[in-house]
C-alpha cells in the first residue's frame, strides 16, 4: 500500500527528541500515559479507557489528513523512549466553535520526564514548525491554572492570558499566540 | 516506520461512488447523525457536531494506521451524501475479541432508504476488501431488533455466529471469508 507523505506528521528532531507521527504500536504507551494521575488530574480529569486513547491516535492521525497539523509522539532521542505527546489540533469543541475554529495546542509527559526542560524543547519544536507552516495564524491552550509548571511554560512559550473559560465546572486560563 | 495505509481508495459502482473524507463532510454527517433511524440501532442517541468530526476525523486515521478505514458514499449523478460504510478496528470490549480484524459497518442515509444503495455499496467494499485486504476474513456486529442491516449482512454473504456480549447486550455476530485474493498476489 503507498503512503501519502503530505498527509502524514514530519519527523522532527531536536537536540535530545524526535517528534514523529503515531503508530498503531504507541497504544499501550499512550494508554499508561493517560492513566498517570499527575498528567490526566488537569485535563480530562480521569483516566482514559484503551479505547478511548486509541481513538484519539486515529483522530490525531486523521487530523494531518483533514487539516495539516496535528500531534506528535515525543521520544527520547538517546533511549527511544516514550516521553509524551504533542500537539496542535481542532476540536470543535464549544470553546473550539466560539473561538473561530483556532488550533488548539497541547502537552503531556509522564511524570518521569518532568523538570528536565523537555516539554519546552518539544514544545518550541512544534512552534517552530507551525511557524512555518500555519504563518500568521493564532492557536490557544486552555490550561488548569492549578498546573502552575503548564502555565509558566505556556508563558514562557510566548502565549499570552487572555482571560478564563468555564466548562463542564472546570475552569481554565486562556492563553492565546499569534504565530 | 510501520505506518502501514495510505489514504481510503476512490470506488465506483454503478450509481456510486466511495471516497476518502473531507472537512465539508462534517456538515451532511452531522445531520446524517441526527436522524433517528440512523443512531437508533448504533449509538440510541444523537451525535453533536463534536462527536461527527471526531468521529471523520477517527475514520480517515483509520486508513494511515491500519490500512483500511471508512468511506463517505454519494450518489454519483447527485453528490448527494448517501453514507457511511468501511472496515475499522474500534477495539471494542466485547465478549469474542475481534481487535486487531477489520469490522465492517454501513450508515445509509433515510432519504436513499429502499433504493438499493446499501447493498450496492456493502458489494463494492467487500469486492476492494477481497482484492486488498490482506485477512482471511471480515466480522460485524448488528442489534437483534435491526433487521434491514441482517438482511443486507446475510444478503452479501456474512455467515451468523453465536451471539456476543457488547455493553452487557446480546449483540448478533456474523463473519465473511475474504477470497484471498490479496494473499495471491
Amino acid at each position: 500500500m503507498t503512503v501519502c507523505r503530505e498527509a502524514l506528521a514530519p519527523r522532527l528532531e531536536s537536540e535530545r527528541l524526535i517528534l514523529r507521527g503515531f503508530e498503531p504500536a504507541d497504544l499501550d504507551s499512550s494508554y499508561a500515559l493517560r492513566n498517570q494521575e499527575v498528567v490526566y488530574q488537569y485535563i480530562s480529569g480521569k483516566p482514559s479507557t484503551r479505547q478511548e486513547c486509541w481513538y484519539r491516535l486515529l483522530r490525531a492521525t486523521g487530523m494531518w489528513a483533514f487539516k495539516g497539523y496535528g500531534s506528535w509522539a515525543i521520544e527520547q532521542k538517546d533511549s527511544g523512549a516514550y516521553l509524551g505527546e504533542i500537539g496542535l489540533f481542532e476540536t470543535k469543541s464549544n470553546f473550539s466553535l466560539a473561538n473561530g475554529n483556532l488550533p488548539e495546542m497541547g502537552w503531556m509527559l509522564f511524570p518521569e520526564y518532568f523538570g528536565k526542560g523537555f516539554a519546552s524543547e518539544a514544545a518550541q519544536t512544534v512552534l517552530a514548525w507551525a511557524t512555518d507552516h500555519l504563518k500568521d495564524r493564532e492557536i490557544y491552550c486552555l490550561v488548569d491554572p492549578v498546573n502552575t509548571s503548564s502555565v509558566r511554560l505556556a508563558k514562557r512559550l510566548g502565549f499570552v492570558e487572555t482571560g478564563r473559560y468555564l466548562n463542564d465546572g472546570i475552569e481554565d486560563l486562556v492563553f492565546r499566540k499569534v504565530l | 516506520m510501520t505506518m502501514i495505509g495510505g489514504p481510503a481508495p476512490r470506488l465506483e459502482s454503478e450509481r456510486l461512488v466511495l471516497r476518502g473524507f473531507l472537512p465539508k463532510d462534517l456538515e451532511p454527517s452531522s445531520k446524517l447523525w441526527m436522524q433517528e433511524e440512523v443512531y437508533r440501532h448504533i449509538s440510541g442517541k444523537p451525535s453533536t457536531r463534536s462527536e461527527c468530526w471526531s468521529r471523520l476525523l477517527n475514520f480517515s486515521g483509520m486508513w494511515n494506521l491500519m490500512g483500511f478505514g471508512y468511506w463517505a458514499v454519494e450518489e454519483k449523478t447527485t453528490g448527494a451524501y448517501v453514507g457511511e460504510i468501511g472496515f475499522a478496528d474500534f477495539k471494542r470490549e466485547m465478549s469474542v475479541s475481534i481487535e486487531g480484524k477489520p469490522e465492517m459497518g454501513w450508515i445509509l442515509s433515510p432519504d436513499f432508504f429502499g433504493k438499493g444503495f446499501g447493498t450496492e455499496a456493502v458489494t463494492t467494499a467487500l469486492l476492494w476488501a477481497d482484492h486488498h485486504l490482506p485477512f482471511s476474513e471480515v466480522v460485524c456486529i448488528i442489534a437483534p431488533e435491526n433487521t434491514a442491516s441482517q438482511g443486507l449482512a446475510l444478503r452479501v454473504g456474512f455467515i451468523e455466529e453465536e451471539p456476543v456480549l457488547f455493553k452487557d447486550e446480546k449483540t448478533l455476530f456474523y463473519r465473511r471469508q475474504l477470497t484471498a485474493k490479496a494473499h495471491a498476489r
